[in-house]
This record gives C-alpha cells, sequence and structure tokens, in this order.
C-alpha cells in the first residue's frame, strides 16, 4: 500500500473503534428500577442532573467507582461545589447508589 | 474519609500532552498552564525550547476561552551554498484558543469539542484548528484529534543592500492518538503518537510519525503531564525526516487551578 493512505486509514480504524463503543455511563433499565424499587423515570432523571450538575467541572465518575457508603459520603462535599438543591442531591444519589460498587 | 482526597473536582482532567481532551473548564474556574517544550537532533546541531504561558477560563459549561503567551528559542547549524553557520532563533508570538465542548467522553457515545486558535507573531499568522473525540472507559482514557493548521508570513531576503520579502505559505495537517491507563488515582501512564503531514504550495514534503510514553499526575487542581516524543519514521519516503524535524521532543505541562 502506497505510505500516503496510512495515515488517513490508520485514523478511519481508531475513528470507527472509538465510535463503536457505548456510553459508559449507565442507561437506566427496567431491571434498575426493580432491583432498586426506584421508578425508571427517576432514576433517568437522576442521570440527567448528574451529567449536567457535575460534568462541567469534572469527568464523571462512574457508579461502580464507589461503594454506597462512600457516595453518600461524597454527596455533602459536591453539593456545595455544584451548587445543587437537596432535591438534586436525592435524586444523583438514587441514581448513584442503583449500581454502587459492592464492598 | 481519605479517599475523598482522591475524588477530584478540578476541570479537565487531563492525562495527554500532545492530544487534546474534549473536557473544558466550568463557568467561572481558571486555570494557568506552564508548557515546555524540549527539542533536539536534527541533521545538524540543534537545540530548541518552546514555553507556552497559558491562562484558560471557563466561561460556560460547554465553551472555554484561553491566552498565550509563546517564547521559543533555538540554537542550530544551516548550510547555504555550502557555507556552514551557526544560527540561534528568538520568537516571540500571542496565541488565543476557543473550544466548544458538544458531548461528554462518559455519559455519551464519545466525546467531543470543536478547537480554533490564532497566532500573532511580528513576520507570521497562524490558523489552527481542531476536531477533537475522546473516550473514558473504565481506567483507559482514548483520544484523537484531526488537526489543520495554516501558517502565512513574510520571508525577508537580503539583496545587495536592500531587504526583499516573499510571501510564505505552508498547510499542516496532524493526527494525534493518545491512550492512557489509570494506574493509581494520582497516576495515569500510556501513549501518545502523532503523525504530522507539512504541505508547501502544492508540495507534500514529509510526513512524520513520533510515538512515545506519556506519565500524567493530579492532585488537589495540580496536574504534571510529561511526554517523549521520539520521531519512528517519515511516512513519505521512509527513515528519519531531519531536516525539518527533531529526533525527539520531549514535553511537561503543569498546570493549576485557582
Amino acid at each position: 500500500m502506497n505510505s500516503k493512505y496510512k495515515p488517513i486509514l490508520y485514523s478511519i480504524i481508531l475513528l470507527l473503534v472509538i465510535l463503536a463503543c457505548s456510553p459508559s455511563l449507565y442507561i437506566p433499565t427496567l431491571s434498575d428500577s426493580q432491583k432498586t424499587d426506584i421508578s425508571a423515570d427517576t432514576l433517568v432523571l437522576g442521570r440527567k442532573i448528574y451529567v449536567n450538575k457535575c460534568s462541567g467541572c469534572h469527568n464523571l465518575y462512574l457508579p461502580e467507582r464507589f461503594t454506597e457508603k462512600q457516595w453518600e459520603d461524597i454527596m455533602p462535599l459536591m453539593q456545595m461545589k455544584a451548587d445543587c438543591s437537596d432535591q438534586d442531591i436525592i435524586l444523583i444519589t438514587k441514581y448513584l447508589k442503583a449500581r454502587y460498587k459492592k464492598d | 474519609m481519605v479517599f475523598l482526597s482522591f475524588v477530584k473536582a478540578n476541570a479537565q482532567d487531563r492525562v495527554f500532552t500532545y492530544t487534546y481532551q474534549s473536557g473544558v473548564l466550568n463557568k467561572g474556574q481558571k486555570e494557568l498552564e506552564i508548557w515546555t517544550t524540549f527539542a533536539n537532533g536534527r541533521e545538524n546541531y540543534y537545540r530548541g525550547l518552546d514555553h507556552r504561558m497559558e491562562f484558560e477560563i471557563g466561561l460556560s459549561p460547554k465553551l472555554q476561552t484561553a491566552f498565550y503567551l509563546n517564547y521559543g528559542y533555538n540554537k542550530g547549524v544551516i548550510e547555504e551554498n555550502g557555507i556552514q553557520t551557526l544560527t540561534t532563533n528568538t520568537d516571540y508570538s500571542f496565541s488565543n484558543e476557543w473550544k466548544l465542548k458538544l458531548s461528554d467522553p462518559v455519559a455519551n457515545s464519545i466525546g467531543s469539542a470543536l478547537y480554533f486558535e490564532y497566532t500573532l507573531a511580528p513576520a507570521e499568522t497562524e490558523l489552527e484548528g481542531k476536531i477533537i473525540i475522546d473516550k473514558q472507559s473504565g481506567k483507559f482514557v482514548n483520544a484523537f484529534n484531526v488537526v489543520g493548521e495554516y501558517e502565512f508570513g513574510k520571508k525577508f531576503i537580503t539583496n545587495g543592500t536592500k531587504l526583499e520579502t516573499e510571501n510564505e505559505k505552508e498547510l499542516i495537517i496532524e493526527l494525534n492518538y493518545g491512550i492512557s491507563y489509570k494506574i493509581r488515582n494520582e497516576f495515569n501512564i500510556g501513549l501518545e503518537i502523532f503523525n504530522k503531514n507539512v504541505v508547501a504550495g502544492s508540495n507534500w514534503e514529509n510526513s512524520v510519525l513520533c510515538l512515545g510514553p506519556t506519565l500524567s499526575y493530579s492532585i488537589n487542581g495540580l496536574w504534571i503531564n510529561l511526554t517523549f516524543m521520539p520521531q519512528i519514521t517519515n511516512l513519505k519516503g521512509g527513515g528519519l525526516e531531519l531536516t525539518e524535524h527533531e529526533r525527539l521532543q520531549t514535553r511537561l505541562i503543569f498546570s493549576y487551578e485557582f
């Protein structure tokens, strides 16, 4: 293959690999709702607020990154930084705790 | 509670030095970045240091701007008409960048952003655009950039007792890719690749491929990234291109958010 085409080929392969990935942050399913006894709408709303309020300041942490207790410790700290209401924090916490890291 | 110190609330979580990621500073956040690039190993003796001091500020959750003061110094041997001369160059310039985040690397399938920068120097103007895509998956961060850079300016030539000017134009197309793995909360280790293509007029002059390791350390609003970038090959013609490019570049960026 002519070497001048190699960069183009490599970039297309890389682009396809990256595009093939799905979101790392889970999108709530019916099974999440049944497992946690929280409505799917509430979990979806929690995800939306989490993305909007938190991704502006740092890369989002996956729910599986921390235990239930650790998320409870983190939220008050982040509430002050991100200027979230108590209701926002309740919804975000419900979303994150649906797939928290098991102790 | 020790783990709380690892929960970063700082802005960009940048883990590369050559490859950009889609993150921007939030509204009102400010960051100072100091860049140093050390380049050496051209055909004749050559050493160069480029510094950039960058002040970034977030204008909205998706838009940021930055101002740069650039300073470059190099020393090398040039040969004209069989005569070798030792030259030193000092360059000063000013740059301004704008970055618009389009999607998030964790919440969306891919993160993406558009980037524009212009640079003004006494004898040269540069316009640069980037398409940035990235993906964070578990402990891995992938980022890919397509970069287009257009430089135009004046070249001064001595003709007897007069100085004559000649217009110079150059197009640079660059592809950057980086992959990084989080080995600890504060440390990332990875690889960066760039392919730089220089087109002068209608002549595609070279296509240099560089690849090297990158290290990143961050804590409490401070991050330091270091990349060693040896030249691997010239894709157009083979071997190494050591007339306009270096055998090795080393870049260090440290940044503090305040």
